[in-house]
């Protein structure tokens, strides 16, 4: 009898638990899938519009590739940003005024970022129930900065990152979270086979699109989308991200060191490797997500 | 009951232990609880692959929707690949839904639907409106069949319309939907269907078309089967970005051009020019293309202040004079279309609209069909190889050198920037001082050699048959050939001689003296290996003349004296005359136009010892000219009338105090003797040569001899010249405030040459004059030679020269044609009394001359405001009878004549004089960087229409052909040869267009390596919706431009003398294009039976064939009224007839390198059971939709490695395999 419970306990347990392991994977796979799939499609249509233009407008001496627009990766984009970060510009015609709801190319400024904060969706009435209040949900998360088009400033903060910096830093913030549990975004440009060989275009991660855009020569970055992106996004299960015990600042999920060096594809492989080997090791349940995002406006030269 | 009742059963429940019974309980919970676990997993999984279908769904629509585009994308690379199979060049022209190829023979290749059908790709012509390829009208029946990509949706209360809105047409100029069009019937269907074929997709990737079956609501595909079955349909249409108005290049045009006579509106043209960076001003420049066709409701500034880059101010759109520069906004680009409703900069954090009545989300869903943010067509020729640039640069590659305009059309017309020395497209200068420095006969990729490759590279070109046209230019011109390929090097090289914005020390003609000497003159280059020339900017022989005078009489020399060096001077008997001669030379200059071209050079004069005269005696004497001796070189002194502009150079240019060529005195010992009173003497000529000498920077001749003229100066015959009567001693030079007077019986000593200055008459009432003339008169083509002969027959003797009872026999003229005494005027125009009232065969003093004070007046009389020429016909020129001569408005009030239309450098006027008419008085000053622009000086390659096809054919008044003609004579027709003979298989002269481009620079880069932004394409027809007519960007490229059409009534004021300070007033010879008289020139090509036409429909293969569709002015009646147009305004000259072509044709385009590909495509999913070939519309399930446009856009890396350079021998490696295809922009349609 004894027996028989304990296997049928057993088999109930270990069938609850595949269930519920099953269950908030596949959960978590789908939020991060959709997130994955958003973010892809979002950066396929990255644009520059990039042409050439005169080095000094009233007293040209040469031509030098120009953009108003910006694509920007980096490890310090956005305060408090685990990871990669990227913005960009895209023509995709989002606002939320009816009076330019049509225009369906407009330009709308945008990124991707991961922060590890408090359930934004908190409803705020729940702060007022005083001691007990429910514990704030502090999670992983990943976050879509996307500003309607009709206060797009990147043609107004020519030249710095205000264009998203300010409205980020603003007490509403255009931003909203697309999944939980992402601890690690990666964002790595790259060269297209098409243009030569295909090799990341930075050693640190950080490409930006203005960096250096009015040194003679330019760097081959300079307002150019990269052909390429390298897009790596690693997403823990909730049952691990409850057992990381909801502190109030990040814990430690085994990022230490990972994802700063893009000198060569084999570092990435390596930091994800890993990565993977630092949270099997912790136990914690996790998906990699990866893809070579192609940026179809790219109009490379090298 | 009874059962559980059994007392054994009891028992054996009793005797069992009762933990058993727990065991079942907890087992069955346990396995109900696992069943739950179990339906809870299903459920999820269930869900789960629920929504994994329904991604999965979406994402197929959303893989055929890419394999729609894929598929259009594959269209667009093999119709542009620019060869066929066997490797032969295609050329091959766009228009929306379609690219067309055409070979080597000029035939039809093939054609590729930029729309899904039954037949994607074809061989041979593509005629749209033929029964198997237009719209069937009954097309919405077949709704497996069609679909209309243009279906609508709404959203909220509006319809969204994906491609084109209807509610366009009579908002937006230039659209229409044709009453043919096929509307669905029934309320509420879409005026304007855009229809197209269903492709089916299988399982396996296979693209199928199917056929239709019961009336089109089923679809049957081939290949279909159950294990491979229909998964979906994909359809789409590609629009020509290149159809529509670019937001980011166009703006609102104002016309400008150089003055060529003297009206109001040409007046207004020299004062009131554009500023520096006023684009909307520049000729040729896409800003010129104007923005009010869509945007009806906007003024001019009102869209300046929308475009980016572009301002207004400046002249004002020409009605004010520009105080300086205008400063262009730096405004962004607009990234797509629906950004123009907003300005870059923000107010209270929201962006600030242009202007919101105007542009807003509604007006934009009907004028999207109309506008692109990004289109940009190749800047290949029909070869599909790079096209060569229309500015020269200095060989000195620095900051002296080259401005920074020059740097940046360099940048556009370079390639491979990896390599140490990369591949230019462009010519480059060095000495305008040498005929062959900047044309070395070895070729080589670096410094001027390059030249060399380039000149054969456009050898090997027109060697070859043109494709898209057949037939080559060696073929139509022979030895012609290299010699317009030579002229065209020259006017590149001749172009921009003095760049304002320059130091002096950077400019490519230099001043040799403290006079100037050597400022805009170059020595024409000549290519060693064809022995062909260009024309530099350089004068040649015009005439060669022989004065004679009357010295002495019996009155002035009674007896015999001596003079102060004891010489004796014999007296002159009663009736007798003492008369000397001189010999003259007067240049002309084809190359007319600013900047001012100061002589530096040397003429050597050979032949005239053998110059004899016989004053009745029998005996010949010789004249005693010297055998051969250099003449003198004036440039230390002003010559009155003379000018510095091209055209006549004045025979007084040469002299000077030892001035050589003056004979011996008659009645001398050794000498002939006395002439007879009124009587006749004998004169025996022969050849005589001229030798035009370079001279160094220092003065010194150097060993270069630029040219030799042998005329040969025919003897007197049965014909003999009248004896002249004595000359006056006191002559006033009317220009001379110390009144000043000359002694007229002697040329040096204080005589006619050197007496004073040199603003005298010269020749009197009482001189005999004999001249050889260029005859027929086109100078242009005795100035091509190297060295000219009596035998090319391009000299005569003057009209008069064998009537003895004429006086003078001569076409002697200052260099601003003003005319001296006794010379003969000379049309270019056969127009007549009345509307030519003041012209003169001849130009005579009838009053007193010399009048009572001894005094002479000034010039001719009879000549104040008209401005005919030195050509020796008062009955026009011709090229063949019933083909008028080509020749050029002279600019602002200067002369017509043989020019070659010079690029215009510019005059801003000097002091009072006003910019362009006060040249005369040589008043001309360089631009300065307040009006600089090279697109001002070339606007595109039309600026070659004066240069003569003719030359080595001996072809007066030919010259390249960039306009209609509608005799069909004219050699540059096509289907005629270099004599203008039938001809059948010669191309016409407008492909030479197709060699050069002038890259648009600013305000910033529009051209890039290989493209250029904005370009309007010709061929708006849509295909297959050939019931829309969308002509807008056409008409926006014409809104701006306008003819000069001088009419005959005009001949005796179109031009003035002096230098007028004020326009005439209500004088207009400028008029706008009709655009839709002239747009019927392109339906008829289109559509060439709706006119009653009988040739096969086709679109345009080259934007240079805009140069044969007439641009009907405002006046006139109809397109087919443009045949008789020109027959009564015969003073407009081929050059003011081919500029409005010259502005047009570089903002047009045969070949886009972006579309916008409109697609559908669905996942579907049968119905179980059927035929798995047979697709039921309504039956079978449509499981997702994805509904879109791509803006794609063809394009090169013009550093990518597999770039050859195309300039050397044999290249063969067709660009079109180069091109990567990028995606500008990608939106779903879901309004």
């Amino acid at each position: 009898m004894a027996i028989i419970m304990v296997v049928i306990f057993g088999i109930t347990q270990q069938t609850a638990n595949a269930w519920r392991s099953t269950s908030s994977r596949v959960e978590a796979i789908q939020g991060a899938r959709t997130a994955f799939d958003i973010l892809t499609r979002t950066l396929g249509q990255a644009t520059l519009n990039t042409y050439y233009d005169y080095d000094d407008l009233t007293n040209p001496t040469r031509y030098r590739r120009n953009s108003d627009l910006q694509f920007i990766t980096g490890k310090a984009l956005v305060p408090g940003q685990v990871t990669q970060a990227v913005f960009f510009q895209a023509p995709l015609g989002y606002s939320n005024k009816a009076s330019f709801e049509h225009l369906d190319s407009a330009l709308n400024s945008t990124g991707f970022y991961i922060q590890y904060s408090a359930d934004p969706l908190r409803p705020a009435f729940l702060d007022a129930l005083g001691s007990n209040k429910p514990a704030t949900r502090h999670r992983f998360r990943l976050m879509q900065f996307f500003q309607p088009t009709q206060n797009l400033s990147v043609y107004a903060d020519a030249g710095s990152t205000g264009w998203f910096t300010a409205p980020l830093a603003s007490s509403d913030p255009p931003v909203h979270q697309i999944a939980e549990n992402v601890i690690a975004l990666v964002i790595l440009p790259q060269a297209s086979s098409l243009d030569g060989n295909s090799a990341p275009l930075v050693s640190d991660y950080e490409y930006d699109s203005t960096k250096g855009a009015s040194s003679s020569p330019q760097p081959a970055t300079a307002h150019q989308l990269p052909p390429l992106v390298e897009v790596a996004m690693v997403v823990i299960d909730e049952p691990s991200a409850q057992r990381l015990g909801n502190p109030a600042t990040a814990p430690d999920v085994g990022l230490d060191g990972l994802f700063l060096d893009s000198s060569s594809e084999a570092k990435l492989e390596d930091d994800i490797a890993e990565l993977e080997r630092r949270l099997s090791a912790k136990n914690i349940g996790y998906r990699v997500f990866r893809t070579k995002v192609p940026l179809p406006g790219a109009k490379w030269s090298s | 009951m009874e059962f559980l009742m059994n007392a054994d059963i009891s028992f054996k429940l009793k005797r069992s232990d009762p933990q058993r019974g727990m065991a079942l309980v907890i087992v069955l919970a346990s396995l109900i609880f696992l069943a739950a676990l179990a339906l809870a997993f299903f459920s999820t999984v269930h869900t789960e692959l629920q929504s994994s279908k329904s991604y999965a769904e979406g994402a197929s629509s959303r893989l055929l929707a890419q394999s729609a585009v894929n598929l259009a994308i594959s269209q667009i690379n093999a119709g542009t690949r620019g060869v066929d199979n066997t490797g032969a060049p295609l050329a091959w022209a766009s228009q929306p839904g379609m690219i067309r190829t055409y070979d080597a023979a000029g035939k039809p290749a093939g054609w590729y639907k930029l729309f899904t059908s039954s037949a994607m790709t074809g061989t041979g012509a593509f005629d749209p409106y033929s029964d198997t390829e237009k719209v069937p009208s009954d097309w919405a029946r077949q709704t497996a069949i069609f679909t209309d990509l243009n279906q609508p949706m709404t959203s909220g209360t509006k319809t969204i319309y994906p491609i084109l809105d209807p509610g366009a047409k009579g908002n937006v100029e230039g659209f229409d939907i044709s009453p043919d069009a096929p509307i669905a019937g029934g309320s509420g269907s879409n005026p304007a269907p855009m229809p197209v074929r269903w492709l089916y997709v299988l399982a396996d990737g296979t693209v199928v078309a199917p056929q239709s079956d019961a009336g089109g609501i089923k679809a049957v595909v081939a290949g279909a089967t159950d294990a491979n079955p229909i998964t979906g349909r994909i359809a789409f249409w590609a629009d020509d970005e290149s159809c529509k108005l670019n937001i980011n290049t166009s703006s609102e045009g104002v016309f400008t051009d150089t003055p060529r006579a003297y009206s109001t509106d040409d007046f207004n043209l020299a004062v009131y020019q554009p500023a520096q960076h006023e684009y909307q001003r520049y000729p040729g420049h896409p800003a010129m293309t104007s923005l009010s066709t869509v945007f009806k409701n906007l003024t001019a500034n009102q869209i300046y202040s929308i475009t980016p880059r572009i301002t207004g101010g400046g002249s004002e759109g020409g009605t004010q004079k520009a105080t300086g520069a205008l400063n262009p906004d730096p405004d962004r680009l607009y990234a797509s279309i629906d950004e123009i409703v907003f300005k870059p900069i923000l107010s209270s954090g929201e962006r600030e609209q242009n202007n919101a009545a105007v542009i807003n989300q509604d007006t934009l869903e009907q004028n999207k069909f109309f506008l692109t943010a990004s289109s940009r067509a190749p800047d290949v020729n029909l070869f599909n190889q790079p096209r060569i640039s229309m500015w020269p640069l200095s060989a000195s590659d620095d900051a002296t050198h080259r401005t920074a305009f020059d740097r940046l059309i360099a940048f556009c017309s370079t390639m491979r920037n990896d390599l140490g020395v990369p591949y230019r497209y462009y010519f480059t200068r060095q000495d305008p001082n040498d005929a062959t420095t900047d044309l070395p006969a070895t070729p080589s990729v670096d410094g001027l050699g390059r030249n060399r490759m380039l000149l054969e590279y456009l050898r090997s070109m027109t060697s070859q048959d043109i494709p898209g046209f057949g037939g080559s230019f060696a073929a139509k011109y022979g030895n012609d050939r290299n010699q317009i390929l030579t002229e065209m090097f020259d006017y590149i090289r001749c172009t921009n001689l003095r760049d304002s914005t320059l130091t002096d020390a950077g400019k490519y003609t230099q001043k040799l003296d403290a006079y100037n000497g050597g400022v805009g003159q170059v020595i024409p280059i000549v290519d060693s290996a064809t022995q062909t020339r260009g024309f530099g900017r350089f004068p040649t022989v015009q005439s060669v003349s022989l004065v004679f005078i009357g010295t002495a009489d019996n009155a002035t020399n009674p007896t015999d004296t001596t003079d102060a060096k004891g010489n004796v001077i014999p007296r002159v008997e009663p009736g007798k005359i003492r008369v000397q001669a001189g010999f003259f030379v007067q240049l002309f200059d084809p190359s007319l136009g600013l900047v001012q071209a100061r002589p530096w050079f040397t003429v050597k004069i050979s032949g005239l010892d053998g110059f004899r005269w016989d004053s009745g005696s029998g005996n010949p004497v010789s004249m005693g000219f010297p055998a051969s001796a250099f003449t003198g070189r004036v440039n230390d002194l002003s010559v009155a009338g003379d000018t510095y502009f091209g055209g006549i150079v004045g025979f007084r240019q040469l002299t000077n105090s030892s001035y050589p060529f003056i004979s011996a005195i008659t009645g001398y010992t050794g000498q002939v003797s006395d002439m007879t009173t009124n009587g006749t003497f004998n004169f025996t000529g022969g050849d005589v040569k001229v030798d035009i000498y370079a001279l160094d920077s220092s003065g010194k001749t150097i060993g270069d001899l630029i040219q030799t003229v042998t005329i040969t100066f025919p003897s007197s015959g049965s014909t003999p010249f009248p004896v002249p009567s004595l000359a006056p001693d006191k002559v006033k030079n009317s220009n001379d405030s110390t009144k000043s007077v000359v002694n007229y019986r002697r040329f040096l000593g204080g005589g006619r040459i050197d007496g004073g200055n040199r603003s005298y008459p010269f020749l009197s009432k009482t001189d005999v004059v004999r001249s050889i003339v260029a005859t027929p008169g086109d100078i242009r083509l005795i100035a091509a030679r190297e060295g000219v002969k009596p035998s090319d027959n391009l000299f005569a003797a003057h009209e008069y020269f064998g009537t003895t009872s004429q006086h003078f026999a001569h076409m002697l003229r200052a260099g601003n044609n003003y005319p001296f005494y006794g010379g003969t005027g000379g049309k270019l125009a056969n127009v007549s009394n009345p509307a030519y009232n003041s012209y003169r065969d001849q130009y005579t003093i009838n009053s007193a001359d010399p009048n009572a004070n001894g005094e002479s007046p000034y010039i001719g009389y009879g000549w104040s405001s008209i401005r005919d020429t030195v050509v020796p016909s008062h009955t026009g020129v011709f090229q063949a009878p019933g083909l008028v001569g080509d020749w050029d408005n002279g600019i602002a009030n200067q002369q017509d004549g043989a020019y070659i239309n010079k690029a215009d450098e510019g005059d801003i006027g000097k002091g009072s004089y006003q910019p362009y008419f006060g040249i005369d008085f040589q008043s001309g000053v360089d631009p300065g960087p307040t009006y600089f622009s090279p697109n001002r000086l070339i606007p595109s390659p039309v600026m070659f229409g004066s240069l003569p096809t003719g030359v080595l054919a001996n072809r007066p008044w030919q010259t390249l052909l960039f306009r209609p003609d509608p005799t069909g004579l004219h050699a540059g027709n096509k289907d005629r040869d270099v004599t203008g003979a039938s001809s059948p298989g010669q191309p016409p002269d407008s492909l030479f267009l197709d060699l050069f481009h002038m890259p648009v620079v600013e305000p910033y880069a529009i051209s890039e390596p290989l493209s250029t932004a904005g370009r309007v394409n010709m061929n708006y027809q849509m295909v297959p919706f050939t019931y829309l007519t969308r002509d807008t960007a056409i008409r926006a490229v014409l809104k701006s431009e306008k003819l000069l059409s001088i009419p005959d009534a005009k001949a005796d004021t179109y031009k003035t003398s002096g230098a007028p300070s004020q326009a005439p007033s209500n004088v207009y010879f400028r008029k706008d294009v009709d655009a839709d008289k002239t747009l019927e020139g392109f339906a008829r090509r289109f559509n060439p039976s709706a006119y009653g036409l009988s040739n096969d429909p086709d679109i345009f293969r080259s934007a240079a064939e805009i140069c044969g569709i007439h641009l009907v002015p405002s006046d006139a009646a109809s397109y087919s009224s443009m045949s008789t147009y020109w027959d009564t305004r015969r003073l407009t000259g081929d050059n003011s007839r081919e500029k409005p072509y010259a502005d047009i044709y570089p903002r047009l385009t045969t070949k886009s390198n972006t579309f916008t590909i409109h697609y559908r495509a669905q996942s579907l999913k049968k119905a179980k059971g059927g035929d798995p070939t047979v697709w039921r519309e309504g039956v079978d399930r449509i499981v997702a939709e994805d509904r879109g446009a791509e803006i794609i856009e063809r394009y090169i890396d013009p550093n990518d490695q597999r770039i050859p350079d195309y300039a050397q021998p044999g290249e063969q490696t067709p660009i079109g395999t180069l091109y990567k295809m990028r995606v500008i922009n990608a939106k779903e349609f879901a309004p």
